[in-house]
């Protein structure tokens, strides 16, 4: 009984001398990365903005520049003249951007003539939808308002235009 | 004996499955969408123009305005003679008007009517705009006498300036 607990003993002591040599030739590798997500923006500028009226009666503002949300009043308006913004769209974020087609909403008359184009960079027209903006280009265009003669005297009509975009390669 | 498969649990496991990873697809997707804004409003103007009547010759014509604008002359014994009877056509609107037409109806015989100081394509600008307003002036030239009562009436049409049909 003796000589079994002398071996166990010294079978202790020779795994813990073991685990002292073990631990002293082990040592861990490492791999330290970090992902940094780039970033999608979009934001107007005003180009310029102007009306075809002979005189000054009425006239147009547009303003928001370097903000996701561009501003249109057309004060004292009346049938027959067109107010004209000529617009752009910087792509601001890391990522390029895809743009889904303008939403349009807004209570003006039906046979209010009502045009939003774009161009690309040689001046040539460009569908919105699906159109890639690359960081730090620019898309341009031109919204023109021509109201009818039916529109109502003395009233607020009110738009929207609401252009989604997403990264380039997952939208739209 | 072999055990039954139960089906129905493993179906709903993977039906909610694929609802956390739509979930989480759908977070992942709107992270990475955003929106530009046009938000536009237009103020319309408005026409509006006031017809008044202004002072007469004499006790034997009067002046009155019908509604909208429509001149109403009413010459009352009146012996041969020339009478006059002005009015004020005033803008109170925010658009500048011109006048597409004055017109005279129920003229009556024996009486030469003309309008004076205004005339149609006249520009009467916005309401505090000077001139706002223009003054003109109705002869009345009455060559057989008007013993009892006669009127008649001229109305006037207004337009936007810029959609005056010449």
């Amino acid at each position: 009984m003796k000589r079994i607990l002398l071996i166990c003993l010294a079978l202790v002591l020779a795994l813990g001398t073991l685990g002292v040599a073990g631990a002293l030739w082990s040592d861990w590798l490492y791999i330290d990365g970090y992902v940094e997500t780039g970033y999608i923006g979009a934001e107007w500028s005003v180009d310029y903005f102007f009306d075809n009226e002979d005189k000054d009666f009425s006239y147009i503002d547009a303003y928001g520049a370097g903000t996701d949300v561009l501003w249109i009043d057309i004060y004292n308006a009346y049938p027959s003249v067109t107010y004209t913004v000529g617009w752009n769209i910087e792509c601001t974020g890391s990522v390029p951007i895809h743009f889904d087609s303008p939403w349009f909403w807004g209570d003006l008359p039906a046979t209010t003539d009502f045009t939003f184009v774009a161009f690309n960079a040689a001046g040539e027209p460009v569908d919105l939808y699906g159109y890639q903006l690359h960081p730090g280009e620019i898309v341009y265009g031109e919204l023109t308002i021509h109201l009818s003669n039916d529109a109502a005297q003395d009233y607020w009509y009110y738009f929207y235009i609401d252009l989604e975009y997403g990264q380039y390669n997952e939208f739209p | 004996m072999r055990r039954k498969r139960n089906r129905f649990s493993r179906l709903g496991i993977l039906l909610i499955t694929l609802l956390l990873a739509l979930c989480v697809t759908g977070v992942g997707y709107a992270a990475w969408t955003d929106e530009v804004i046009i938000d536009g409003t237009a103020n319309l103007g408005y026409v509006d123009v006031v017809l008044s009547p202004g002072a007469c010759s004499g006790p034997e014509i009067t002046g009155s305005v019908s509604p909208p604008h429509t001149l109403v002359i009413t010459l009352t014994a009146a012996p041969p003679g020339t009478y006059t009877c002005g009015f004020t056509i005033t803008n109170t609107g925010t658009i500048p008007v011109k006048i597409q037409s004055i017109t005279m109806s129920g003229v009556p015989a024996g009486v030469e009517v003309s309008v004076l100081g205004v005339a149609e394509g006249v520009q009467i600008e916005q309401a505090g705009v000077y001139p706002d307003y223009v003054e003109g002036m109705v002869q009345v030239i009455v060559l057989d006498g008007c013993i009892a009562s006669c009127s008649f009436e001229i109305p006037f049409s207004f337009v936007q300036w810029n959609m005056y049909i010449e």
